[in-house]
């Protein structure tokens, strides 16, 4: 039996049949079935009057007893495996780089390609004793990730953290919702603890991100244009990664995102953290609104604050963190209010904060009738525009300059990404062009949403993580940051499926 | 409870060892400095490195050395690298310092150099006195 579960009764074995995640939700009470008719849910409707075919009274309850084992929908399964092989893949650097780190993120990506296959089928379900395994090995990776260079003490207890994670998914994994609860509880205290503690920790990282957005951020709040300011070389000399930076050059939404964390804290990766604690906090508001059992919106949460890389994240200043609370709260205000003015605002706010963002904003407007499209393009866009506009007017020639660097720079391909282009590059010095990444990313997304796009939020979301993913396999620059957001969208798809039919 | 913490901990001594696998694995069949090495001896090529994103800082020279590869006490192979350091320091004092044997490549490197061991100026390391 798989994770040593026990069979203890015959409607435990009836229940292993079924994914909980298929069968009528408890929670899908009358309050919740009027928010699906007022929001016009064609798919929640139709799948009302034609319900799985395997589902049987028999099995409807998501009542789990004591070391049952557990199942999940076959996509569900596959998104949450996708994200964590990327966690694990792309956390792993250095020497094992190309042994390990592409081959898993590679597997990865093969996985996330079998979900968008699998999404919305009537697959057999799939037992969570993989997903246990692979979080166990996520936390374990995080013990022996590399770091940005911390103080002792930090060192210490970024890598204490993932072995506590070890005894959390053990908890996890006894199936019962005691203990179920208490671990994911503990690992998400702990772990956001962890993350908070990173600027402390680590007060002076040698990575340019930390320093230009630092700098920049510090120039905002003193009225000079923040694109016109010069950031001290951390590294003193010591890298050429194919590129001199000589502007800000990230979007002004994170400047904008940054600055009151800066003007309080003096710090502004504060907000990461906070970013890690509102997503939680929106990953379980997304769970009680999909009807979930509790256990798959736990195990996104696991898989979300045990990333390998978690603390790295905070310490590096990576704006990843940013992303993905944008995309948890575009999830969490689209099954809220679907045609509402706040999820356009916040998926425009992805492009808004990161340049790479490009298919995923096509998929979105193409999914919307004629008039939401319109809506969501003056919504969205005044919101994007607010944020750009300003320093445009400011000084328009900095400001385009730090917005387009990173589309001229680096000069080649950077030798320690996790991607196909660096290995090409590593083992031959032959590589393709800079555009190949975003060609891919149009043709894959382009791929997945001919499959997904009728199979809505989900749909999207799936779609979205996959031309991302296939965009920093083929890219010049592909590293843990990237991969962070794209492991994030995978678990919000991975969510969205185990309830498929309550969120076209 | 006790069996599914159990059993995490024995996925993750197993993951450990398949880390410490892996890097064993890397050392003896794809170190890049021994492979490097090997180059030299066998007189393919006297290029150490030609790559990277590591270069010698302002008033920094290029040293090659023959180095150990250690991990604790186990000596695997010899290394041969390009470290970066101050002009300042001789090779003497940096082979002393590394525990190997040092010769200067370049005194004043620069990013067209195509001669030498350290092409470039790129280094795997860099060390600071």
């Amino acid at each position: 039996m798989p994770c040593g579960y026990r069979r203890e009764s015959l409607a435990v074995a009836i229940d292993e049949l079924v994914p909980p995640s298929l069968l009528v939700p408890r929670p899908q009470n009358s309050a919740s079935l009027r928010r699906s008719r007022r929001s016009g849910s064609v798919v929640a409707r139709r799948s009302s009057r034609h319900p799985p075919r395997f589902l049987t009274r028999a099995t409807m309850t998501t009542d789990r007893k004591p070391g049952a084992p557990q199942f999940v929908s076959a996509s569900t399964a596959d998104a949450l495996l996708a994200a964590m092989m990327l966690a694990v893949g792309s956390s792993t650097g250095g020497h094992l780089l190309f042994l390990f780190g592409l081959p898993l993120t590679v597997a990865g990506f093969v996985v996330a390609c079998r979900a968008v296959r699998n999404y919305g089928r009537p697959e057999p379900p799939r037992s969570l004793s993989s997903t246990y395994v692979w979080l166990t090995v996520m936390a374990t990776w995080g013990i022996v990730s590399p770091s940005t260079g911390d103080t002792v003490w930090y060192e210490v207890l970024r890598r204490t953290y993932p072995v506590a994670g070890i005894f959390f998914v053990g908890l996890f994994a006894s199936g019962e919702e005691k203990w179920q609860r208490r671990a994911t509880v503990g690992a998400v205290v702990l772990g956001v603890l962890v993350c908070a503690a990173a600027p402390f920790g680590s007060p002076d990282p040698p990575i340019d991100v930390f320093a230009w957005t630092q700098t920049s951020v510090q120039a905002l709040l003193r009225a000079t244009h923040p694109y016109t300011v010069l950031a001290p070389d951390v590294y003193h000399g010591r890298y050429d990664p194919g590129y001199t930076v000589s502007v800000y050059p990230y979007m002004p939404a994170t400047l904008l995102a940054y600055a009151p964390w800066v003007g309080v804290l003096g710090d502004f990766r504060f907000a990461l953290p906070a970013c890690l604690l509102i997503t939680i906090g929106l990953i379980h508001a997304i769970g009680r609104r999909l009807a979930l059992d509790p256990q798959v919106t736990r195990l996104a949460m696991l898989a979300l604050v045990l990333h390998p890389s978690g603390p790295r994240m905070m310490e590096s200043g990576w704006t990843e963190p940013l992303l993905l609370t944008g995309a948890a709260a575009f999830v969490y205000l689209t099954l809220r209010k679907p045609g509402g003015v706040g999820q356009a605002a916040a998926f425009f706010l992805l492009p808004a904060l990161k340049q790479y963002v490009i298919a995923p904003l096509f998929m979105y407007l193409s999914r919307l009738r004629p008039h939401e499209r319109v809506r969501a393009l003056v919504t969205g866009g005044s919101v994007g525009a607010l944020t750009i506009v300003p320093f445009l007017i400011w000084n328009w020639h900095a400001t385009f300059s730090g917005i387009t660097f990173q589309m001229e720079a680096p000069t080649g391909p950077r030798l320690g990404s996790t991607s196909l282009v660096a290995l090409m590059a590593v083992a031959s010095g032959v590589y393709p062009a800079r555009w190949a990444s975003v060609a891919t990313q149009m043709i894959v997304g382009g791929i997945a949403w001919l499959r997904l796009r009728n199979d809505g939020l989900g749909g999207l979301v799936l779609a979205s993580a996959l031309s991302l993913y296939a965009t920093f396999l083929v890219g010049w620059q592909a590293f843990v940051n990237y991969y962070y957001f794209i492991g994030g969208l995978l678990i919000l798809a991975a969510m969205l499926s185990a309830r498929a039919e309550a969120t076209a | 409870m006790t069996g599914g913490a159990g059993r995490s901990i024995g996925i993750a001594l197993l993951t450990l060892a398949v880390w410490v696998l892996g890097q064993v694995f890397y050392i003896v069949a794809f170190c890049q400095p021994h492979n490097a090495w090997k180059r030299v001896q066998t007189g393919d090529s006297q290029v150490v490195l030609d790559r990277g994103e590591g270069v010698a800082r302002a008033g920094d020279a290029i040293f090659v050395c023959e180095v150990p590869h250690r991990s604790g006490p186990i000596e695997w192979h010899l290394d041969l690298m390009c470290y970066c350091a101050p002009a300042t320091v001789g090779a003497d004092l940096l082979s002393a310092s590394l525990g190997g044997s040092c010769t200067v490549d370049k005194l004043v490197p620069t990013r067209n150099d195509e001669w030498g061991s350290c092409q470039r100026a790129h280094c795997n390391r860099h060390v600071d006195f």
